[in-house]
């Protein structure tokens, strides 16, 4: 009797630390942050990697991406019903005034994540396309590539005057999350090819949109 | 002579008390009237300098002049005015800045321009609201507003009027600028200092000029000045309702911040505990300082990472080289291909 009081003590503190640790939330709420910690811790431990700082690990990375995936989606989207938002919620009412916009970018977190896994195996560096023998013009080409290392534009691409002047967008906007999903075309984008580094950006490029606009605070 | 019996005994004398009065209201009238007409415009003679578009644009989008004045949520057109900044004194609107002659600032010169972007003041000789961060570039060379001005001048034309700012009283008064200016601006801090690296002064000239961190990241007073004593200490009331966190030093190392991850974060969002930025920042980062260099994203970082009174570390050799293109401006400086 006094052993099955005591492991349901321990539960039952667990619970109440898991619910202290969001400030007091529980239900779909605490779900959700649950979530949302379950990606954070993800994106922790893949940024490193992604930089070159931490040695790379496959395994560890496709786990990561199956964890976001997971939690995206039509897997995040239900844990938003529609409901008073309670005072230990993050979300603003924008979320449910805009529903579409944001189940958009859920949607769009799944398939990036999905691409993040993809891209993984090739690891920081996109595989380089085959050129064919003793074609000097390729050659050269390849030459004036050095540094560049991602079949997409590198995040630091050199940028023209009317990109930087908003005139006209960068090479990898109309595929991310800061476009109108009908203005979007995913369809153009390779995982296979693309660095593991530039695919986990646009992971967190979505995050930051959805953040953006919908996550109270900063 | 007329007196009174006031309420509390005493005897008040109504003809001295009304002259007090019309006597005060003229010098206030007088004193409003002196303010409105004191000059602020300091004259200056660019005239035609030649700029290049390229530098001019990176400067553009540096000090965010491209997000604040172009509606990118509502699919704005370049430069033809920005999302409404919903403030505690106000809603401001950002006007059109398109060569456009009647909508835009196409019927302007040069040294119009100058004097707009480094003294805030309007080519009627008022003054702009600070919500202008005009107060961060004050720093710029002549070049440099030769190079703005010509990057300016390749975006298109936009027809399309401004809305008025909507201010509430008395912050409505444009004249009380004047006195607010007197008390609030000061110079921005971007001469480099001798002893530090390369990457810390080109931190400086940015975070203290063009990408003016602290109009965010430290609050304001009553009248909206930004208090002197409180450098990045963070601001927990900015337009749209995020928050913008401490940036210290001090509070930064303390946060697990190092160069590598912020110069990341700088373009990515990613926080070292792995949350992504959200609220202006994510603003900042897609509009801004995404859309920097690799080394000026290194330099921010490592002037913000920087222990005042300690001398900073210099780069890694292979971020030196585009840190140095960025820098290409600063006198002395040679600009190193990559």
């Amino acid at each position: 009797m006094k052993r099955s009081i005591t492991i349901g003590a321990i539960i039952v503190s667990w619970l109440g630390a898991a619910a202290l640790a969001h400030s007091g939330a529980t239900g779909v709420v605490l779900e959700r942050m649950n979530g949302m910690s379950a990606m954070k811790k993800v994106m922790g431990e893949l940024a490193p990697m992604m930089r070159g700082e931490v040695p790379y690990d496959v395994a560890a990375a496709q786990k990561g991406a199956a964890t976001i995936m997971a939690h995206a989606g039509g897997g995040m989207v239900k844990l938003f019903p529609e409901e008073a938002i309670p005072a230990t919620s993050y979300a603003v009412p924008a979320l449910w005034d805009r529903w579409d916009d944001f189940s958009d970018l859920a949607d769009l977190l799944e398939s990036q994540a999905f691409g993040l896994a993809m891209a993984i195996p090739n690891g920081l560096k996109a595989p380089q396309p085959p050129s064919p023998p003793h074609d000097m013009e390729a050659m050269n080409n390849m030459a004036d590539m050095v540094g560049m290392t991602d079949a997409v534009a590198q995040p630091s691409q050199d940028l023209t005057v009317a990109q930087l002047m908003g005139v006209e967008p960068t090479a990898d906007a109309h595929t991310s999350a800061t476009v109108l999903p009908e203005e979007r075309e995913s369809s153009s984008l390779d995982y296979t090819m693309m660095a593991a580094p530039a695919a986990f950006e646009r992971v967190s490029q979505t995050c930051a949109a959805c953040h953006s606009q919908f996550r109270r605070g900063s | 002579m007329r007196r009174a019996t006031a309420s509390f005994g005493g005897v008040v004398d109504i003809r001295s008390l009304v002259v007090s009065l019309i006597l005060g209201a003229i010098f206030a009238a007088a004193g409003i009237f002196i303010v409105a007409r004191w000059p602020i415009m300091e004259p200056v003679t660019l005239g035609m300098m030649e700029g290049d578009a390229k530098r001019g644009a990176y400067l553009a989008r540096s000090a965010g002049c491209v997000a604040c004045h172009t509606d990118v949520k509502m699919g704005g057109a370049a430069m033809a005015g920005g999302a409404p900044l919903n403030t505690p004194f106000g809603r401001f609107v950002p006007p059109n800045l398109t060569p456009d002659p009647v909508h835009g600032i196409g019927d302007w010169t040069l040294d119009q321009f100058a004097v707009a972007v480094r003294q805030g003041v309007r080519t009627d000789g008022k003054a702009y609201y600070p919500a202008f961060t005009y107060e961060f570039y004050n720093q710029f060379t002549d070049q440099d507003m030769a190079d703005l001005w010509t990057a300016f001048r390749t975006v298109p034309p936009v027809s399309v009027p401004t809305a008025r700012h909507d201010l509430n009283f008395p912050f409505n008064l444009r004249w009380g600028l004047k006195l607010w200016r007197a008390r609030y601006m000061t110079q921005s801090e971007t001469t480099p200092v001798m002893a530090q690296s390369d990457a810390w002064n080109r931190g400086q000239q940015l975070v203290n000029g063009a990408s003016h961190c602290g109009a965010c990241h430290t609050k304001r007073g009553l009248f909206g000045g930004l208090d002197a004593n409180a450098k990045f200490a963070g601001n927990t009331n900015l337009p749209g309702g995020s928050k913008a966190p401490s940036i210290s030093t001090e509070d930064l190392l303390s946060r697990g911040w190092t160069v590598a991850n912020m110069a990341y974060a700088l373009r990515t969002g990613i926080t070292p505990d792995g949350d992504v930025l959200g609220g202006s920042m994510a603003e900042v980062i897609a509009q801004g300082t995404g859309m920097l260099t690799e080394g000026d994203r290194e330099a921010i970082a490592t002037y913000l990472l920087t222990p005042s009174g300690q001398i900073s570390v210099g780069l890694p050799t292979n971020a030196a080289a585009s840190s140095m293109a960025g820098m290409e401006g600063m006198a002395g400086m040679e600009s190193g291909g990559n």
